[in-house]
């Protein structure tokens, strides 16, 4: 039997830059069609302030700080409508400057036994020679490697193992795609384009990089 | 992280389930930063990754960080179409559908007809011809305990659409198209 199973896949946009948390909220989407109606009033709402509002819609959660927007999303079939949305939202805001973004996959495999849950983490990150000499049973807590962007784009990707925070006997995978928006113009413009044209490539290589990253651990010895 | 976040919580008079715009609420100018610096989560402006909640009255635990995830359903894709409706009926709409595979040569396309009741009376609206939609099949985990197995279907919203995008619409449209008509 397999050793351990993907359970959840989540998604994340992150805009680093200026916003304004007060308008976000859902009836503002649903009076510009940007998600419907009933789930503008099914929403549930933990605040909308001068500084903060997060809420969450059906099939995703949205935060936004004066200097930061993310919306979360662990429903995948979802996937392609945070993207269309957080798009839409700029188009409808174009002066919102967008210095950086984030384009983060994370997955959390489920693992059936502590042994090879374990096993994992002594896989990915070696205990000998160093740390089983100098500390007593070492375990993984996190670790992040991170690597060159993807030519012709600015910033870099970060790719995290640590434990689920869904599943006792849970590995959490995250590749964070890290983008600089160097543009002339301090506006949206860039980030909408970098989400059309490189959402979809930069989640197909996440999600390749953690399988690959995964299926080291669970196949080798 | 725990402790500090034990400290930290907040008791708050929240809006819950409303819908009548922006709230009243007991949160002082400048909480947004002070929370985060006080329980420790001060974040690295370069940083790019989503930062944990914000509390209403329960406590933030180490390992479980968001509360907004925890016991709320999650999806997985098992197969999944991308569509243009060619025609609307009364009761059904009429769409062409592909498959996107590694290779393009292996494009598959067929042709499907969709009750109008199976769609979402919030997003019938949207049900009109050359517009696309996803009709996806997976799985669904209801609060960890009832799983699921259906297929969805998910229309793309382009409300913000400008004249560029219109133009540049059509050049998709077209592409899809030939795509479907094997001009690919």
């Amino acid at each position: 039997m397999r050793k351990a199973f993907l359970e959840v896949k989540e998604q994340s946009i992150v805009l680093i830059g200026n916003f304004n948390p007060a308008i976000f909220h859902p009836q503002w989407l649903a009076r510009k069609d940007l998600i419907g109606s009933a789930d503008a009033d099914k929403a549930s709402i933990t605040v909308n302030h001068p500084d903060i509002s997060e809420f969450q819609l059906s099939f995703c959660n949205i935060q936004v700080l004066v200097d930061r927007f993310s919306i979360t999303s662990s429903q995948e079939t979802h996937f392609k409508s945070i993207r269309d949305l957080v798009i839409n939202i700029l188009k409808f805001l174009p002066e919102t400057p967008v210095i950086q973004m984030g384009i983060n996959l994370e997955h959390h495999y489920n693992f059936s036994d502590e042994k090879e849950y374990i096993q994992f983490g002594h896989i990915i990150v070696p205990k000998k020679p160093l740390w089983d000499s100098i500390t007593d049973d070492p375990g993984v807590e996190k670790i992040s490697i991170r690597f060159k962007q993807d030519e012709g784009y600015e910033g870099h990707k970060v790719i995290t193992l640590n434990p689920s925070n869904k599943y006792k006997l849970g590995v959490r995978l995250q590749v964070n795609d890290h983008l600089d928006l160097l543009s002339s113009t301090p506006d949206a413009s860039m980030a909408i384009s970098l989400l059309e044209k490189k959402y979809d490539l930069s989640i197909e290589k996440s999600s390749q990089l953690i399988e690959k990253v995964f299926n080291y651990g669970i196949s080798s010895k | 992280m725990e402790s500090q976040a034990n400290k930290y919580s907040i008791p708050l008079h929240l809006n819950e389930n409303s819908s009548n715009g922006p709230s009243n609420s007991i949160y002082r100018k400048g909480f947004a930063k002070n929370f985060l610096k006080e329980a420790g989560m001060e974040r690295d402006s370069v940083q790019t990754t989503p930062i944990v909640s914000f509390p209403q009255e329960e406590v933030i635990h180490h390992r479980n960080l968001n509360k907004n995830t925890q016991g709320v359903s999650h999806s997985l894709i098992l197969d999944e179409w991308e569509g243009c409706i060619t025609d609307v009926k009364e009761d059904t709409f009429i769409a062409k559908l592909y498959k996107q595979t590694q290779s393009e040569s292996d494009l598959e396309i067929i042709e499907g007809e969709f009750e109008i009741r199976s769609v979402p009376e919030q997003d019938r609206h949207l049900i009109k011809e050359g517009v696309l939609f996803y009709w996806m099949i997976g799985r669904e985990v209801k609060e960890t305990t009832q799983i699921i197995h259906g297929d969805t279907i998910i229309f793309r919203r382009m409300p913000s659409w400008k004249g560029f995008d219109i133009n540049n619409s059509s050049a998709i449209t077209d592409e899809f198209f030939n795509a479907l008509s094997g001009k690919y």
